[in-house]
């Protein structure tokens, strides 16, 4: 009987116009969008190749760009090109500001767009309309007449329903696929299969509760109209509101001061201590450094003498900046956990997060390439930072000021450690996108409960 | 025809729906083999709660509803193989054309071996034309629509027939084919319960007619006790009368 059920469901669907509305928008959509961001990675591939040949400043490392972008474009265009470093500093270029993740997640077309809004919607408009329709018509009175259990009609209008859907989803993705082999697309090197499987089977996840949730609504309406009008507000509200909302909630329930504010404080505390340590080292200035232009000018002195006296505020201005930079990391990562926590009552959120994590442009990049890079910065203070100094005499006054830098590193060549972006294994993905995997099933097994109840309770009037 | 085991029964059946409203006040109802049954009344008179109660679409509040002897609450799965339904509006799947409707719901009915050319008999049976076999039923006339309605109904050979106001807004040609059809089926041995405003129709096919009123059974008499009686004028007797009648023999 199920299998009468499906067969039916699938014919009914296939000779219906949506079908051939969806094909056409899928056919042209998902194929035309990895092509286009496919050409975009490349372009941002040879950039960074060039950029990292051709530049000779030693203390500026390049993020390699995710070739699986081409998929899910997520973070790529938040996180720096590349960064410079400079003692007690960390300047990335061509980034934006990381505080607001969320928005800046859904911003380009790409598969995970597509997927996530186009084909959500397709998902559950092409749902809502399977059993109010069939009220509506009066067919489902007739069906229900015959020796055909509830379970195995709404199962049925399920399993069918959302083939159809499938259909044109994996034909134009299989599409898609092979024209990036065509174009080089290295899909069998360095575990692309794997995670552009794995993003395969979240789509299916993502579509089949959205497909779920649109039955549910089905059931409880008794005509299309109002099943279409209702799916499509559920729609806009877990596609937009939630993921949209997420963040200013988590930003009301936990503070996070600006980039700009927090870079201003840091300068003031950084000043305060440089302040202290030009004042103590003032005498050694006077006596070596001829200060008021008289006397014997004696570098190597005053460089052999100031470290005792500097060390301390030195040691005390380093570790108040690796506190202060810290907490504001906790502060950003404690309100990027709550904000991406609220998102993740959406599936379309859930969805996102996790798809963009495999496609390495998602969270778990962004919070990987900041710990890259601190681990970077101790690095090369070990071989660079740690040696240079930089002294600042202000007069009693404070009407003049003078700045002064030097090296205290043995001669020789300076052995700068290499930086290779690392990005996540893919067990460190599936680890952080666990939350995300786990809601999906579940809002799967919610809606198609619900669904389910409802039809097998629902009074065929 | 009295010692005939009853295909359709209903023994003290009632249904009050959740807003209150009893929509069924223990009917006790039986068609026979061979028998056509009219269940006239005004609307809301309880015709299509009866019959909604005999295709398991809604529990009864009391009583029991029997299809060839099985209970339809206890089994609905085994009491559904004996009833065959025709609505009001028969609106089918559109996208299909008539033939593929056909099997659907023969195969949904446990025919799962019937092949085109049983198909195109029983469409020619209930006089589709034959050009619109393998036309989609989108493009059906109503008319059209009704007979492989009827089509979908003799398909599945179940010896009971339920009709929701069948001839509702069909012409009078197609009307008169709709009455040859249930007279065949009468001759087959089906039992035949059909809801109606049809009064004259009624009163041509129907063995026995019912009469209902808010949920009661009022009036029943038998064809030949109706041959000498004004049906239309005792259906119009009950239902102006204050006070709702309780059953008459």
């Amino acid at each position: 009987m199920l299998r009468t059920v499906v067969r039916k469901e699938i014919l009914d669907q296939i000779l219906s116009p949506k079908f051939l509305i969806v094909s056409l928008l899928c056919l042209v959509l998902i194929p035309s969008s990895l092509v286009l961001n496919y050409a975009g990675y490349k372009n941002a591939y040879r950039e960074y190749d060039a950029s990292q040949r051709e530049t000779k400043a030693t203390t500026t490392v390049f993020r390699q760009p995710s070739v699986l972008s081409t998929f899910g474009i997520g973070l790529e265009s938040v996180l720096p090109k590349s960064v410079t470093f400079s003692k007690y500093q960390t300047d990335p270029k061509g980034s934006q500001a990381q505080n607001e993740v969320l928005s800046n997640i859904n911003g380009k077309l790409d598969f995970v767009v597509i997927v996530s809004f186009l084909l959500g919607l397709f998902a559950i408009l092409y749902a809502g309309s399977l059993v109010s329709g069939e009220k509506e018509t009066g067919t489902l009175k007739l069906v229900l007449s015959n020796p055909a259990t509830r379970s195995s009609v709404i199962t049925g209008k399920f399993l069918g329903g959302f083939s159809v859907l499938l259909i044109p989803f994996a034909v134009s993705t299989v599409l898609g696929l092979l024209i990036l082999l065509l174009e080089g697309f290295p899909l069998f090197e360095t575990g692309n299969l794997a995670r552009l499987a794995a993003l395969g089977v979240l789509s299916i996840l993502y579509l089949a509760a959205l497909f779920s949730l649109g039955l549910l609504i089905s059931t409880r309406t008794h005509r299309t109209s109002l099943a279409l009008l209702a799916s499509f507000f559920v729609w806009i509200f877990l596609t937009f509101v939630i993921p949209k909302m997420s963040e200013p909630v988590a930003g009301l329930i936990r503070h996070v001061p600006s980039e700009e504010a927090t870079k201003a404080n840091r300068t003031q505390l950084r000043n305060q201590i440089e302040k202290e340590k030009g004042k103590a080292l003032a005498p050694l200035m006077e006596k070596y450094l001829n200060a008021q232009g008289q006397g014997k000018w004696d570098w190597d002195a005053y460089t052999k003498e100031r470290g005792p006296v500097a060390k301390s505020f030195e040691d005390r201005l380093a570790q108040d900046l690796q506190n202060f930079d810290a907490d504001y990391d906790r502060l950003k990562a404690v309100r990027r956990a709550l904000s991406l926590n609220l998102a993740r009552l959406s599936p379309a959120s859930a969805f996102t997060q996790s798809a963009l994590a495999f496609c390495r442009t998602g969270v778990p990049d962004l919070e990987n390439f900041n710990h890259s890079l601190q681990t970077h910065y101790l690095a090369l203070d070990q071989v660079l930072f740690r040696f240079q100094f930089s002294d600042i005499f202000e007069s009693p006054d404070g009407t003049s000021r003078r700045q002064m830098g030097g090296d205290t590193r043995p001669g020789g060549k300076v052995d700068y450690p290499a930086f290779r972006y690392q990005f996540p294994s893919f067990d460190a993905i599936l680890r952080s996108t666990a939350p995300d995997i786990v809601l999906l099933v579940l809002f799967n097994l919610v809606f198609f409960a619900a669904a389910y109840y409802s039809f097998i309770r629902y009074d065929v009037r | 025809m009295a010692d005939q085991q009853s295909i359709l029964k209903t023994v003290d059946l009632s249904k009050r729906y959740e807003d209150g409203v009893l929509a069924l006040d223990h009917l006790n109802l039986e068609v026979r083999p061979g028998e056509i049954y009219c269940l006239l009344g005004a609307n809301g008179a309880g015709k299509t709660t009866t019959i909604n109660l005999f295709l398991g679409f809604i529990p009864p509040t009391s009583g029991t509803c029997l299809i060839n002897g099985v209970d339809i609450t206890k089994d609905p799965l085994e009491a559904k193989k004996y009833v065959s339904f025709v609505s009001e509006n028969v609106m089918l799947y559109g996208n299909f054309t008539a033939r593929q409707n056909l099997d659907f719901f023969a195969k949904l009915g446990g025919k799962t071996a019937l092949t085109k050319a049983d198909y195109y008999q029983v469409m020619r049976r209930v006089s589709l034309q034959e050009k619109a076999f393998d036309q989609r039923v989108k493009n059906f006339s109503k008319g059209m629509r009704q007979k492989l309605g009827i089509a979908i109904a003799i398909v599945k050979d179940a010896p009971a027939v339920l009709l929701d106001e069948p001839t509702s807004g069909l012409d009078p040609k197609a009307a008169a084919e709709f009455i040859e059809i249930m007279t065949e089926l009468r001759k087959e041995g089906k039992a035949v319960l059909m809801s109606t405003h049809d009064i004259f129709r009624a009163k041509e096919i129907g063995d026995r007619v019912g009469i209902m009123r808010e949920g009661l059974m009022v009036m029943e008499r038998t064809r030949a006790e109706l041959q000498n009686e004004d049906l239309n004028r005792i259906y119009i007797d009950y239902m102006e009368s204050e006070a709702v009648p309780t059953a008459a023999a």
